[in-house]
């Protein structure tokens, strides 16, 4: 078919509107692509379409800034959900052998997460600097989503590095529901514990993350996971210990010297 | 390259300026687009904003070798109308919703009736064609119907749907020579 033939056919006015066959479409693509005639024909049913359209509202449309407004309020409000959401997705499926493997395939979700993160933040900042109406008060909302950003484009830094070991610490009889993934970076003896997974603490308790060597049993406190929350919950420690095992239990406000035992929610061995 | 291809490509790039032009070219034919189902032009201008905020979420998957820009708007514009008619809302407050927006405008097409003076141009537009084409171009381009629904609907062959369409759109080009 010549594209006297093609423009003669109609073929191309279903091309404009979609309901070609996704082949045939490609195909059509190509050969539009390739040729002025066709390419000009394409324009012209596009034109008399849009005009319909056009010519079926009865306002004008300037609300590009609504459209940006949409877009950041839409971020705000499900980035939070999306972060949880992407570090649920990354625990489900865990089998306890190859935990070195999952741990690095863990890594990269996180790095990928990271990646993403980053992004929204450079985003939300474009977004910015474009001219709008609403920027001032939008501008505070976005300021407390890049602190939080770039506190874990940090901490994912480290996640990310080649010298981090994931430890799963599993759900104890007290909260076995619960789960913590601490990644231990060797070299920069530094440890970062993702808690998203733990109940809410009551009121005057907090979270407690200890180092423990087994055999005779020593825990060595590394700190306290302060003002936990759903949305808070990713912390970073100094570890120089030569850790056997992570645990985490809830202690009286300001922490303990020794852990309450009873209360220990996770356990997890760095040996496996 | 034209000067479409190279915005989408920024677009794709989150380029805030390039999505904004794109805007400027496309949002007054989505909105009409999006009018032409909903038939109200608050609740259309709700979603045409909310589509352009999938346009900017989503134009990583827009491919040029799929087809035009334009028509992947357009399928995106159709595709939240029509899911917009089959929520609650819209249910429930459709009453003075007529099926077709473009055959009621050319049914009224000499009337004076104050509540389509708005739509004038359209109705300037639309006196040109015959009945069966009018049908046609509504339901190819504004409403989601295969060339096989829209055969069945109108009861012509299928072959004719093509054939039939073109000629349609070519009145419009001659009327249109001027302004395009």
């Amino acid at each position: 078919m010549n594209s006297k033939e093609l423009i003669a056919s109609g073929e191309l006015e279903l091309y404009i509107a979609g309901l070609l066959p996704e082949e045939r479409n490609a195909e059509l693509a190509q050969l539009i692509s390739e040729n002025d005639e066709l390419k000009r024909e394409v324009k012209m049913i596009e034109q008399v379409v849009m005009q319909l359209a056009k010519k079926s509202t009865t306002s004008d449309q300037h609300d590009f800034n609504y459209v940006l407004k949409k877009i950041i309020t839409k971020r705000i409000t499900t980035s939070t959900e999306k972060i949880k959401y992407s570090k649920q997705k990354d625990k489900k499926v865990r089998p306890l052998w190859h935990r070195s493997f999952i741990g690095w395939a863990a890594a990269a979700v996180f790095l990928t997460f990271f990646l993403y993160q980053y992004q929204q933040t450079t985003e939300i900042k474009t977004i910015l600097s474009s001219n709008m109406a609403q920027k001032e008060r939008l501008e505070q909302q976005i300021e407390t989503q890049i602190k939080n950003a770039s506190l874990k484009e940090d901490l994912l830094k480290t996640v990310a590095s080649i010298n981090t070991r994931k430890i799963d610490l599993a759900g104890q009889p007290i909260a076995p529901q619960s789960k913590v993934s601490v990644f231990w970076n060797i070299e920069k003896n530094k440890i970062i514990v993702d808690a998203s997974q733990l109940p809410e603490p009551p009121e005057d308790m907090v979270y407690q993350i200890w180092s423990l060597k087994l055999d005779p049993l020593t825990p060595t406190s590394l700190g306290l996971l302060d003002n936990y929350n759903s949305k808070n919950n990713l912390f970073s420690f100094k570890n120089t210990n030569n850790s056997e095992a992570f645990g985490i239990t809830l202690e009286p406000s300001g922490g303990s010297a020794s852990p309450t035992l009873e209360q220990l929610y996770v356990l997890g061995s760095t040996t496996s | 390259m034209d000067k479409t291809d190279i915005l989408v490509a920024q677009l794709k790039d989150k380029d805030v300026n390039a999505f904004e032009q794109l805007h400027h070219m496309y949002a007054v034919n989505i909105l009409g687009a999006i009018n032409i189902i909903i038939q109200d032009e608050a609740i259309a201008k709700e979603i045409c904003q909310d589509v352009f905020v999938k346009v900017w979420e989503k134009a990583y998957l827009y491919d040029t070798k799929k087809g035009r820009f334009f028509t992947w708007l357009l399928n995106m514009a159709r595709n939240a109308a029509i899911d917009y008619t089959r929520s609650k809302a819209f249910i429930t407050q459709k009453k003075n919703h007529s099926l077709d927006f473009f055959v009621h405008i050319y049914e009224n097409r000499n009337s004076t009736e104050t509540s389509d003076q708005d739509y004038s141009d359209l109705k300037r537009m639309l006196k040109r064609l015959k009945k069966k084409c009018v049908e046609l171009i509504e339901m190819i381009y504004f409403k989601n119907y295969t060339q096989v629904a829209a055969a069945e609907r109108l009861s012509i062959p299928l072959g004719t749907v093509k054939s039939r369409n073109r000629n349609c759109l070519k009145e419009l080009r001659e009327y249109l020579k001027d302004e395009l």
